[in-house]
């Protein structure tokens, strides 16, 4: 009595014989039928399939290894007398019987790719030349010859880049001002002049840390956003579109959001150097039990203008960087959603990199010229 | 196979489909056709199980599917394949790794062979030689194609095929109606097509179900939708005859 479904091997050179359907067991059976036959030195192995009902994918695939198996071996692998629907799925898939050839990768020279990458850094560097270029342009020069701006998208991108940036910018101002006080005045109580921290308070926000904390909050906030929103636009072809419209895409994009940082930025630093110095009042204040005139004198007495306008130019140029940065990975993004999630991560460690940079040449040009 | 029953769905209360009922039979291609917005897409979704109707049954094999929690869901879906309108592909994996993708998550065969499956279904669909390129580099008729064959990597016993030929030229459309009546024949699985391309509808069709206004205006033949009296489906159909 025969079974529906199974397989017949007698050994030697006699076919194997697959009855009913082939399903990923029957395969598997097969498979060991056939790697036995080649540990046995068979160089010619036969299968008939014209027992064969049905064939499924999993089954198929059994049957496509170990055609491949004797191959690799040296041996050979015949199928026939397959007939009906299997026949016509088999001659559909023949193409996958033969392994798949490796996807060519042209051989790499160390240098010819320490070289390439260069290029790209160089032609990377070019053109976020261009976008600042282009972005003073259409900011500053092109609405005094009449080509307007887009006001409209100028006031929402200032909404949101500064008005909805206050509480958060604020707050971690606030906090660090009281983690600087507290740090500095358990060093200073050393030397009996904790009157001093309201001096470090007020020239470290001014000068360094109000630009540099609220540079890095913007970016993360703003930064992501820009890049995120230029790259879904750029993969969803919104660019395309604005550009076969006969639209400057600096224009219509790039200049709205160049300019509300640029004006929200310093504004967002002011807030920042007074929540700051506000966090070291306090705990001038209510911890070290100074009086409120004795610390505001203090910190009147120590900070000038020329600190304060440390900190003013080194928010524009941070503003410069996140802007720039943003558009520039936001609108060179190649691919699918993947690929807006990589441009934004990019940008953003880009832009606290640079900020940190920028802030070090600041601080060494301020340090000397003093 | 699949019969649905007194179907009343929507979004909030804005009501899209209305006490609709009918039943699709095995190894059929029954094509959903109708003009936009008038159901099509809410009643695939409700079909495959990614939108809960408001009142009415679904059943599967004679198994309800409204109300089944997503363990249950999943289960059913294994059975059933979705080509996607916007072929939904990963562009950060290959090609042959999106046909893989429901094989190593369904864990239903051995890890080995998915991709001689992954690359047979892709022969199926004469894209053999297309493995290991990213979505990105295909031509919008090639992505369909993965598409079809990441729908049929499970061996399903019904595909949805959601606007198939949506957005492509009429030979590319045409190459991928014949190639689902390929499919099926030899799959032998049935098949469920929304569409609105008359052109498709007439190549593909065993039976036409036809939504207006959320309810169902036709069911039947080519032969009888091209002798209704209905003005709905005479407008629609004749429309076709005009552009022929």
């Amino acid at each position: 009595m025969t079974k529906k479904t199974g397989i017949d091997s007698a050994g030697g050179s006699e076919p194997i014989t697959l009855r009913g359907t082939l399903s990923l067991s029957e395969g598997r059976e097969l498979l060991e039928t056939v790697k036995e036959r080649i540990r046995a030195g068979a160089k010619e192995i036969q299968i008939d399939l014209a027992g064969l009902d049905g064939i499924d994918s999993p089954g198929a695939a059994t049957l496509i290894q170990a055609w491949r198996l004797a191959r690799q071996k040296g041996g050979r692998l015949r199928l026939s007398g397959a007939r009906g629907k299997t026949a016509a799925f088999l001659e559909l898939i023949r193409e996958s019987f033969p392994p798949p050839a490796p996807p060519l990768r042209p051989s790499r020279n160390p240098l010819a790719g320490l070289g390439e990458k260069g290029l790209v850094a160089l032609a990377e560097i070019r053109a976020a030349g261009r976008l600042v270029v282009e972005a003073v342009y259409w900011s500053f020069i092109a609405p005094l010859e009449g080509r307007g701006l887009r006001w409209k998208s100028l006031i929402g991108e200032i909404d949101e880049m500064g008005f909805k940036a206050i509480g958060i910018v604020a707050l971690i101002n606030f906090l660090l001002g009281v983690v600087v006080a507290m740090l500095s005045a358990a060093q200073l109580r050393l030397f009996g002049v904790q009157i001093l921290v309201a001096s470090l308070v007020v020239i470290g926000f001014a000068r360094e840390l109000a630009a540099l904390m609220t540079g890095i909050v913007v970016s993360a906030r703003s930064g992501a956003a820009i890049t995120a929103e230029l790259a879904a636009m750029t993969v969803f072809e919104e660019v395309d579109a604005l550009k076969s419209m006969g639209q400057n895409v600096s224009r219509f994009l790039i200049a709205p959001k160049f300019l509300a940082i640029i004006v929200c930025l310093p504004l967002l630093t002011a807030i920042g150097f007074v929540t700051g110095v506000a966090g070291g009042f306090a705990l001038g204040i209510f911890s070290l039990g100074f009086t409120f005139n004795r610390w505001w004198e203090q910190t009147l007495e120590a900070v000038t203008t020329g600190d304060l306008l440390q900190g003013f130019i080194k928010s524009l140029v941070f503003a410069v960087i996140i802007v720039v940065v943003g558009c520039h990975h936001g609108l060179r993004v190649k691919g699918g959603p993947r690929a807006i999630g990589q441009a934004t991560t990019r940008a953003v460690v880009q832009d606290i990199f640079l900020i940190i940079v920028a802030d070090l040449v600041f601080a060494s040009l301020f340090y000397f010229l003093a | 196979m699949i019969r649905v029953a007194g179907l009343s769905a929507g979004y909030g209360d804005r009501q899209v489909l209305e006490n609709i009922g009918f039943d699709i039979f095995p190894g059929e291609i029954l094509t959903i056709v109708g003009t936009s917005g008038c159901g099509k897409t809410t009643l695939l979704k409700n079909l495959i199980g990614l939108a809960a109707p408001a009142r009415g049954s679904i059943r599967y094999w004679g198994r309800e599917i409204t109300g089944l929690d997503d363990e249950a869901l999943n289960r059913l879906r294994r059975k059933i394949g979705v080509s996607f309108q916007s072929n939904a592909l990963f562009n950060s994996i290959s090609v042959a790794e999106n046909v893989a993708l429901p094989l190593r998550e369904s864990r239903a065969v051995d890890q080995e062979i998915i991709p001689v499956i992954s690359r047979m279904k892709l022969s199926l669909v004469g894209l053999g030689d297309t493995a290991h390129l990213m979505p990105d580099s295909l031509s919008g008729g090639m992505k369909k194609r993965v598409a079809f064959a990441r729908a049929v990597a499970l061996d399903p016993e019904i595909v949805f095929f959601d606007e198939p030929s949506s957005g492509l030229d009429p030979v590319t459309a045409a190459g991928l109606d014949r190639l689902i009546r390929r499919l099926r024949d030899l799959l032998e699985i049935t098949a469920v097509v929304v569409t609105h391309d008359l052109a498709s509808i007439r190549a593909i069709a065993d039976r036409v179900l036809m939504l207006a206004e959320g309810r169902i205006v036709f069911l039947g033949g080519l032969e009888e939708a091209d002798r209704s009296a209905d003005p709905v489906v005479r407008a629609f159909f004749d429309r076709g005859r005009e552009r022929k």
